[in-house]
């Protein structure tokens, strides 16, 4: 553990030192938003705030990054996100979440990636209707194309299982994925939560997984507070050994380029926030 | 021979003597002598021929003398002349011959006194010298005997204090282990008593109040035909407290001047700090050890974090009194006198789960913990502010390096007072309501996606509170954030089990849940009396899209 920790300093130091300011080469944001189940076939309850929050995730983003990237990179420019895929209720289909095309507009284009909906035990619920149903692991490769980082404002999807274990056959070049294992919960402060999740992987140089817990303990926690609680996660793909790992690296450490993360998952970390339910 | 005479003889004689003073005064001082003897030895002769008729001639100055002279010599003959002058140069030359043997004698014998003295002198001082080195060796020798003696008795001393002081320090550690697991024992002991005891307590409380509102109840029912009237009457002038005036606040931005962000630098122990402005946040400090502390006026969210500090090592998983005991500590030295208006509400985990190799082969490692982060709230006015806008979060790694630091603290205007219920008048009437036969029986669980039913809410303690509320403004006062006193319930809710095939396990143990009184649907749960159920605002259709501003409240909805 802690020839690992100090591994892991030494890796931020070098990252820090020879690598200053890399920041992703672009932001390409694509989300997938459910609230109207009943259209999608139903099989589960609707949800209120879901739409709101995948159109949270990215106006929160290009309210921060450009002011950020303007900051630490003068002239660049280069981290201004774009809206490119913003699939809403319906139009959330089996096919729409499986297609492994790097076209614009599809899924793989995105380097961030946004679901927000129903989960069941490490499985996406897009509704009970045809084109629609459960989304396993195996059923979704992320990365094949440009897709980086993942981030599920659901239930349980980190729950029925390790993690790491679970969720390998979807890691084929993602770096990173944020959930819950317990049970999440609509919510209407969606603008605060990933304004906070935007500006301390940002400006506050938090790593990723913080950066998410943070924001969680703060906003998502606000409801439940103080009966209840979240456990949110952090899934790393893997890394060589005297790198840090996707979880751990702030916005300003992301290589430039889109070299994909290997295949295989790595390290997970998790957050227990009050009293969760799973 | 008269004193002059002699006197002469001695200086011819003591001439050599003068061997150091200058040649011409002594020749001369001899001459002088002899020409005084010469003239003595002239006197005395012719004071002898005239006595016996014989002229003395001066050998020099007989003629001139004779000449110049008015009245004549005597005259001597020859012969008895040249007999006294041959005695007296006879007795001159042995006078001489004996003074100067009797000088050599003397100066023989002063210079063999002299060198007597001198041998003497040099075998005495050789022979001191050499007593004196023999002494000095001695002393020598023996300075270094005993110096040797006294640095080998202080080396010895100073081993055995030594050992001693060891053997000493090994007992007392190993007491203070002794004691300080005995004690920790003892706390961990009286800490499972007391939480059994208190959970015995709490429920054999809310039985007890269970069954003393149930005769209460009963009792009333009973009377209520028997004297109804006189009961309301009772109830009428019974001097029970309702109510009570409470001051409530409007919650403003709270500025923070270079002064208090470079104490917090200080605190965080910062150095080449830089200020940046920024869209997303008003103030930034960096320094090079990797720590970040940031200011957002329009939070009033003060956050610190050091993604370098290391995670926890396995020693530092500590039992979750301690971890309060290290956020304490570090929370006192954070906020500086104002410590004591905060108190400890929970904590958090973040947990690490290693996992090394690739499919069948891939080996997972249980998840232990990386940090640990306490969670305070506000108190104000001897109520507990709810809610995440007042509130300190201090996480910490390795070595309880502070890692992460969140502190909200809005400023606050005093905005008039306001009727709020008190405790007593709330669990009261919970009591009535758990008896009532016109309560809602159809009552939904709100965190579980397959709305599940709840079988059994009960009561289990109040506390008088602050919760954040937006109010719309008036004429009297402005729109904004309010802190509104409330009374919250923390009750007992027990689910009811469902037959139906559920997309999410529902919960087997009974669940705490709070209840704000009154109800205030976005600052949190509302008891269900019939008009409210038991959540919030029923989640809306249309979510909020714009980022500017939230949407209308809600209850959370599990997905």
């Amino acid at each position: 553990m802690m020839i690992r920790n100090i591994l892991a300093s030494l890796s931020i130091a070098v990252l820090a030192i020879g690598n200053p300011h890399a920041y992703p080469i672009s932001m390409d944001i694509g989300t997938f938003s459910i609230d109207d189940y009943s259209g999608n076939g139903g099989g589960i309850g609707n949800l209120g705030f879901m739409v709101g929050a995948a159109q949270n995730f990215f106006w929160a983003a290009n309210a921060i990054l450009p002011g950020y990237s303007l900051l630490a990179a003068p002239g660049t420019g280069s981290a201004s996100p774009t809206f490119a895929l913003d699939a809403r209720n319906t139009q959330v289909t089996m096919s729409a979440i499986t297609n492994t095309s790097s076209g614009y507009g599809n899924r793989e284009y995105c380097d961030f990636l946004f679901y927000g909906g129903h989960g069941l035990n490490s499985s996406f619920y897009l509704g009970a209707g045809a084109g629609y149903g459960q989304v396993l692991p195996a059923n979704i490769p992320l990365g094949t194309g440009y897709n980086r980082w993942l981030l599920t404002n659901s239930c349980s999807m980190f729950n029925g299982g390790t993690p790491a274990i679970v969720w390998q056959p979807a890691f084929k070049g993602i770096k990173a994925m944020l959930g819950f294992k317990s049970f999440a919960f609509d919510n209407n402060l969606s603008w605060e939560l990933f304004n906070e999740f935007w500006v301390n992987w940002t400006y506050r140089e938090q790593s990723l997984l913080n950066s998410f817990f943070d924001a969680q303990a703060n906003y998502g926690y606000k409801h439940l507070y103080p009966g209840k609680g979240l456990e949110p996660g952090c899934l790393s793909a893997e890394v060589p050994p005297m790198r840090i790992d996707y979880c751990r690296e702030a916005f300003k450490y992301v290589n430039h380029d889109y070299t994909a993360a290997t295949a295989n998952t790595g390290y997970y970390y998790s957050k227990v926030i009050g009293s969760p339910q799973y | 021979m008269n004193k002059a005479a002699l006197f002469s003889i001695l200086a011819v004689f003591a001439s050599p003597l003068f061997a150091g003073i200058p040649e011409k005064p002594a020749k001369a001082l001899a001459a002088a002598a002899v020409d005084t003897a010469k003239a003595s030895l002239a006197q005395k002769a012719a004071s002898a021929a005239g006595s016996s008729g014989i002229e003395v001639v001066p050998a020099t100055a007989a003629a001139p003398v004779a000449k110049d002279t008015a009245k004549p010599a005597p005259k001597v003959s020859a012969k008895d002349s040249a007999a006294a002058r041959n005695k007296a140069v006879k007795d001159s030359v042995n006078a001489r011959r004996k003074f100067v043997r009797d000088s050599i004698a003397v100066r023989a014998k002063a210079i063999k006194d002299s060198a007597d003295a001198r041998n003497k002198f040099v075998r005495d001082s050789t022979l001191a010298r050499r007593k004196a080195i023999r002494d000095s060796s001695a002393a020598r020798n023996r300075f270094v005997r005993d110096s040797i003696a006294t640095v080998q008795k202080a080396k010895q001393d100073s081993l055995a204090a030594a050992r001693k002081a060891a053997h000493e320090a090994a007992l007392a550690r190993a007491k203070a282990v002794r004691d300080s697991l005995a004690l920790a024992k003892k706390t961990k002991d009286s800490l499972a008593a007391a939480l059994k005891a208190a959970k015995a307590d709490s429920t054999k409380a809310a039985m007890a109040l269970a069954a003393a509102v149930k005769r209460a109840n009963d009792s009333v029912v009973a009377a209520r035909k028997a004297a109804h009237a006189d009961s309301l009457k009772a109830a009428a002038s019974r001097p029970r407290i309702d109510s009570v005036s409470v001051k409530r606040y409007r919650i403003m931005n709270r500025p923070l001047n270079k002064d208090q962000m470079k104490f917090f630098q200080a605190q965080f122990g910062m150095k080449d700090a830089a200020k940046p402005e920024s869209t997303g946040v008003n103030w930034i400090c960096r320094d090079k050890k990797g720590g970040v502390l940031t200011y957002e006026a329009g939070y009033s969210d003060l956050g610190y974090a050091n993604e370098t500090v290391p995670m926890l090592s396995e020693k530092e998983y500590l039992p979750d009194s301690l971890i309060r005991t290290k956020t304490d500590v570090l929370l006192k030295g954070l906020l500086k006198g104002k410590a004591d208006q905060y108190v400890f509400s929970n904590y958090e985990i973040t947990l690490v789960q290693k996992k090394e190799g690739e499919g069948k082969a891939a080996k997972v490692y249980p998840p232990v913990p990386a940090y640990y982060c306490g969670r305070y709230v506000r108190k104000l006015d001897e109520r507990l502010v709810l809610g995440d806008a007042f509130q300190v979060r201090v996480g910490y790694g390795e070595g309880g390096a502070p890692q992460f630091f969140s502190f909200r603290d809005p400023a606050l205007a005093e905005s008039g007072p306001m009727k709020a219920p008190t405790k007593e008048r709330i669990l009261d009437s919970l009591g009535r309501w758990t008896k009532s036969r016109t309560r809602p029986r159809r009552i939904y669980y709100p965190y579980h996606p397959d709305s599940l039913r709840v079988r059994d809410i009960k009561p289990i303690k109040a506390f008088d509170s602050y919760v954040v509320a937006q109010e719309k403004a008036t004429g009297t006062q402005p729109g904004a954030a309010y802190l509104m006193p409330a009374v919250t319930v923390l009750a007992e809710v027990t689910v009811a089990r469902s037959a139906r095939k559920l997309s999410q396990p529902q919960p087997v143990e009974p669940v705490l849940l709070h209840f704000n009184f009154p109800c205030r649907p976005e600052s949190g749960l509302c008891w269900p009396d019939g008009k409210q159920a038991m959540q919030s605002a029923p989640p809306t259709a249309s979510a909020p899209a714009k980022p500017s501003a939230p949407g209308k409240p809600s209850a959370p909805t599990p997905k």
